[in-house]
């Protein structure tokens, strides 16, 4: 009996696909508040991080400003992890059907403190283990749990790291699958490969012209349909759009208005250097990271709701407010 | 000679006892005792029950500060080593100059 109930609980309710449909049609019908406090974290941070980003690569300054910059980046980071809580808490009551939590000071600063403890260190974890491969989809699960468990309702950060912890190790097939569809991640790590795969490549060519080029843009075409698609298939669509976007804009603007940008002007330099790539990414990491977290939201209700009951309750309350 | 009735309070030896610890099993007055969590407890009991919380809570305040400032200086170091790595890579990977060359 007792091998029968550990089976079944191994065993998750609802699918990944499941899962990630239910996930971004609760993004899609969330109030325009709920939505709002992932932005007010991420844009900043994101801001922040891009201008770090171009400050560093091409700033005269740059030493002299390094050691400041990055400490304004990881108050920015916290200040981020800190509205994602706030997100995901709201987020929560919209599954659940109760009504927002109030953000009093107490509640912000127990969020703020149990953030700054354990958040720091996915900035070093998770590239570990994107490089290890075997131990991602656990250490990804943890600190997205770590933001939805925290809901500043408590003191007892051991008892959150655990209660995260045991989450991250549930139904991994699952979490494997939503990983590869949403994680930014995994599309920063397909980026940066094709990135240097043709900056190799093409510091290695010969100058031959025409060809040069020909070969250069048939190698992209191949490591994008072969290799960066397969790798993030819904990532890679969206950075895909957003490099689209962001390359045709000033040749439209050039072509319609007669605009002329600096981007028009550098030709393929203005989107090969590292500064487009990084808006690529920052810009899609926006688009994928609400799915994302939205999505850990779901498999934390999930599996709450073994021991809780919590979905029974919340499925009963929306039949009583339905007859009402 | 436990019966409360026949004993006197342990600090004034004139006044006659009205309550027992249950933490030292000695007998107080009125005055001795006080009520601790619906208990009647003597003072010093009072005082060694409470004792190792303060001390608790103020590790533990400490502790979560240490903490903090662990995950701020490692935060910090991170961005900080982002950007050495930014500053060491050549100007050419940063403005796709390489490309120049395929127009």
């Amino acid at each position: 009996m007792k091998i029968i109930k550990q089976k079944n609980r191994k065993k998750p309710d609802k699918g990944a696909l499941q899962i990630a449909d239910e996930a971004v049609n609760m993004l899609c019908s969330s109030s325009p508040h709920t939505i709002s406090s992932y932005y007010i974290g991420s844009v900043p941070f994101v801001s922040g991080l891009l201008y770090f980003w171009s400050d560093m690569s091409k700033s005269a300054f740059a030493y002299e400003r390094c050691f400041i910059a990055s400490f304004w980046m990881a108050m920015l980071f916290l200040w981020m992890k800190c509205w994602h809580s706030i997100f995901t808490s709201r987020l929560k009551a919209e599954i659940t059907e109760n009504d927002t939590p109030r953000w009093t000071i107490g509640r912000i600063s127990r969020t703020a403190v149990t953030q700054t403890i354990v958040q720091p260190y996915s900035l070093i974890l998770m590239p570990i283990a994107l490089f290890l491969m075997l131990p991602f989809y656990a250490v990804h699960a943890f600190f997205q749990n770590i933001t939805i468990i925290d809901d500043g309702e408590s003191w007892d950060i051991k008892q959150i790291i655990h209660k995260a912890y045991k989450h991250s190790l549930l139904w991994p097939k699952q979490n494997h699958i939503l990983i590869w569809l949403f994680s930014p991640w995994v599309l920063a790590l397909g980026m940066t490969i094709v990135f240097l795969i043709m900056r190799f490549v093409l510091s290695s060519m010969p100058e031959v012209g025409i060809l040069k080029t020909f070969i250069m843009l048939r190698l992209l075409q191949i490591m994008i349909y072969y290799f960066l698609l397969p790798l993030s298939p819904f990532g890679s669509i969206v950075a895909g759009n957003i490099a689209l976007f962001l390359a045709i804009m000033p040749g439209l603007l050039k072509s319609l208005f007669g605009i002329q940008t600096i981007f028009t002007l550098s030709g393929f330099s203005g989107i090969f250097n590292s500064t487009f790539i990084m808006i690529v990414f920052a810009l899609s990491y926006l688009c994928l990271d609400p799915i994302i977290k939205s999505v850990y939201t779901l498999r934390c209700f999930y599996a709450d709701s073994q021991s809780t009951g919590q979905d029974l309750m919340t499925e009963l309350k929306i039949m009583q407010n339905k007859r009402t | 000679m436990n019966n409360i009735a026949h004993q006197k309070c342990f600090n004034h030896l004139r006044r006659e006892a009205v309550a027992m610890c249950p933490e030292c099993r000695k007998f107080f007055c009125r005055e001795c005792v006080t009520e601790h969590n619906s208990k009647v407890i003597c003072a010093p009991c009072l005082k060694k029950i409470n004792l190792p919380k303060t001390k608790k809570r103020s590790f533990r305040v400490l502790g979560l500060i240490v903490r903090c400032a662990a995950g701020i200086m490692v935060l910090w170091l991170a961005f900080y080593y982002m950007g050495q790595i930014l500053l060491t890579l050549p100007d050419s990977f940063h403005e796709g100059t390489l490309w120049k060359s395929l127009i």
